[in-house]
């Protein structure tokens, strides 16, 4: 039976503008167990970022925290003052980025920040610090790592300046490391590394991950369970297996769907577009979010927003049609 | 009868590097190093390959956006690398493109209208109110509507404002259009629409593509030819099924294999990665440029390969493992 490390409960995030209040996060709930890597998967706008953002209280106005709660190895998050938050992020939880670029502050050396996080969360010398930092380069299969450690991040390409990311965020020995879109930015053959990287670091390791990413390849690959995300609230969960091979939900159909597959076109197929798109998004808490673009809507589905309904006990879909049809 | 719309004869790109020293020898960056392919009338032609491979320098080299450093361009035969301004004209009405960020290739100041007729107006096409018909056919077959005109590109999302720039370039009818990473910046569910979108239009209009992309999948779907191209050089060429089936340079296979399939069972990480990285375009590899990184390097890769050898019907290679 595998501990719950993390466990987020009706998380409710909004922006409050001049336009209204856009609700981000709608009443997401989801658990994270020790040593597991977790999926979060979506497209642009389904609330996946500010989700990740809220778990580490880092949300800034206009954006507002309404409701919920994050519980991390018993501590509710949400309930921590800054000083006690200062000592969770980058020790216990560590982020990694899209864009490894716009991480690293091109003024310093990589080695500078690296024994930065070290020494912020452990009583260490510097020069203890800095073979730690060469031993992490090193992990992480930077050639040269007693040199590069001086080299700043303009020095690097991108898929070493990632692996840099990756060092940082293993340095404080983290229970939970999150990466958000981690390889999108990378080459393919890059990313192919990276990813090895990251999976053989966390079986070591045993790091529980929550891999934020649009690529299912890259789903499938790496995650043992995962969440599929739409305007604001999770519509699916399960095992990658569930997900993969026995999809409940219409997005989630839809966007296994949409994966290139190995067999040509359909000449002139129809075309569907999946995301509320530009201006046109309205969504109300009193519908299901995918109503407008679904396929098999009944009359319920325009009045209520659907519960989960549970199709196994790891895998739950929020579905009236699908619960109707069960 | 295929005829041959584009052809390519070992096209170069040299940019001459600024040197820091007093040297007599200057540096340059051989972004395309002698390039031959050529693309069938109605056809795709996927050219693919990495960041700094130079895929996007030979197709702003097609649409005459650079000067040539050696090599030719023909449209349906005739030359066109050597043309200037004016003289190009003719063959810019019949070229047009798409890029890969759409945010970029809007003029915010401009409605749809206006950027829609935009080619139109360049080219002096058709009297003012035909142009707005044609705009308003354009836009509600890429699935916009006609009220959309009069917006201005911030009220739409990605995927809808690469919708307009399709439009805007198949307004003025061209037979070739270049598609330079059109999708990768878009959600996954709108990239397969976009894709079948620019698959209906090309069956419709009899358009011929040069799809530069590094996502494999898609390129496979659309093109019935494939270039794989590293470092400046096409390392192989041939029909897509045969470059997907059977990859001959390692290079080939090695971002085949690294394509991730959304099948759990399936695991792809363990296959031969590559390692390092690709080196800078600027101080390339002596011989094949491959054979820093090639897990079947030998002593003669310190010579170039004989560029593009037919191995198979149709199916070219530049490697020293095939003779």
């Amino acid at each position: 039976m595998e501990r719950i490390l993390l466990e987020v409960k009706n998380l409710e995030t909004s922006f409050f503008t001049k336009h209204g209040e856009l609700k981000a996060v709608r009443g997401v709930s989801f658990h994270v167990n020790e040593g597991e890597v977790f999926g979060i998967v979506g497209e642009s706008g389904c609330g996946k970022s500010i989700t990740i953002k809220s778990i580490l209280n880092l949300i800034q106005e206009p954006g507002k925290i309404k409701k919920g709660e994050v519980i991390f190895d018993g501590v509710d998050i949400l309930k921590q003052s800054q000083k006690e938050l200062m000592k969770i992020r980058g020790n216990r939880i560590s982020i990694i980025f899209q864009d490894p670029l716009s991480s690293l502050n091109p003024v310093y050396t990589i080695g500078s920040k690296l024994i930065e996080v070290i020494r912020r969360h452990n009583n260490i010398s510097k020069s203890n610090a800095r073979l730690r930092a060469i031993e992490l380069l090193k992990l992480v299969g930077i050639p040269l790592p007693e040199k590069r450690i001086d080299s700043y991040p303009h020095e690097f390409s991108g898929g070493m300046r990632q692996r840099v990311m990756i060092a940082m965020s293993l340095s404080c020995n983290p229970k939970l490391i999150i990466a958000d879109e981690p390889t999108t930015a990378l080459d393919v053959t890059i990313q192919a590394q990276i990813l090895k990287l990251l999976k053989s670091l966390q079986e070591n390791t045993k790091t529980a991950i929550i891999l934020i990413t649009h690529d299912l390849g890259v789903v499938a690959q790496m995650c043992s369970r995962v969440a599929v995300m739409y305007n604001g609230i999770i519509v699916e969960e399960g095992s990658s297996e569930d997900i993969f091979y026995r999809p409940q939900h219409q997005y989630t159909k839809a966007l296994i769907n949409a994966f290139p597959s190995e067999d040509n076109l359909e000449k002139n197929s129809k075309l569907i577009f999946l995301n509320n798109e530009g201006s046109d998004v309205v969504v109300s808490d009193d519908s299901c979010p995918f109503i407008n673009k679904c396929t098999v809507a009944i009359e319920i589905c325009s009045q209520k927003k659907p519960e989960f309904y549970y199709v196994n006990d790891n895998h739950k879909v929020r579905c009236f049609e699908n619960k109707k049809k069960n | 009868m295929t005829e041959k719309l584009i052809e390519v004869k070992n096209l170069k790109l040299y940019f001459k590097q600024k040197s820091n020293d007093f040297s007599f020898h200057p540096k340059y960056l051989k972004a395309v190093d002698d390039i031959s392919f050529y693309i069938n009338k109605g056809e795709t032609f996927g050219l693919v390959g990495e960041s700094g491979c130079g895929k996007s320098t030979v197709g702003k080299s097609i649409l005459r956006q650079y000067d040539l450093t050696g090599g030719n361009i023909y449209f349906a035969g005739n030359e066109i690398g050597n043309l200037k301004n004016s003289k190009l004209m003719p063959y810019r009405k019949k070229m047009q493109a798409i890029f890969q960020d759409p945010y970029a290739s809007l003029n915010p100041v401009k409605t749809v209208l206006n950027l829609v007729c935009e080619p139109m107006n360049i080219h002096n096409l058709y009297t003012k109110n035909e142009r707005k018909e044609r705009a308003t056919k354009m836009i509600e077959t890429v699935g916009l509507k006609k009220s959309d005109l009069d917006r201005y590109p911030y009220e739409f999302s990605g995927g809808q404002k690469q919708r307009i720039c399709i439009a805007r370039a198949l307004s003025i009818n061209p037979s070739f259009v270049l598609c330079d990473e059109p999708i990768s910046s878009l959600d996954v569910s709108m990239q397969a629409q976009i894709v079948k979108m620019l698959d209906n239009l090309q069956q419709q209009m009899g358009l011929t593509y040069l799809f530069i992309s590094h996502q494999l999948l898609i390129v496979k779907q659309l093109a019935q030819n494939v270039g794989v191209m590293y470092l400046g050089n096409l390392v192989e060429v041939g029909p897509a099924a045969e470059i997907y089936k059977n990859p001959l340079h390692p290079y080939t296979k090695a971002l085949i294999s690294s394509i991730l399939l959304p099948d759990p069972q399936i695991n792809n990480l363990d296959i031969n990665v590559l390692k390092g990285d690709i080196p800078s375009p600027i101080d390339a590899p002596t011989g094949c440029k491959f054979r820093t990184r090639c897990p079947r390097v030998m002593a003669k890769c310190n010579e170039e390969p004989t560029k593009l050898l037919e191995v198979s019907p149709k199916h070219y290679v530049t490697c020293h493992l095939y003779k």
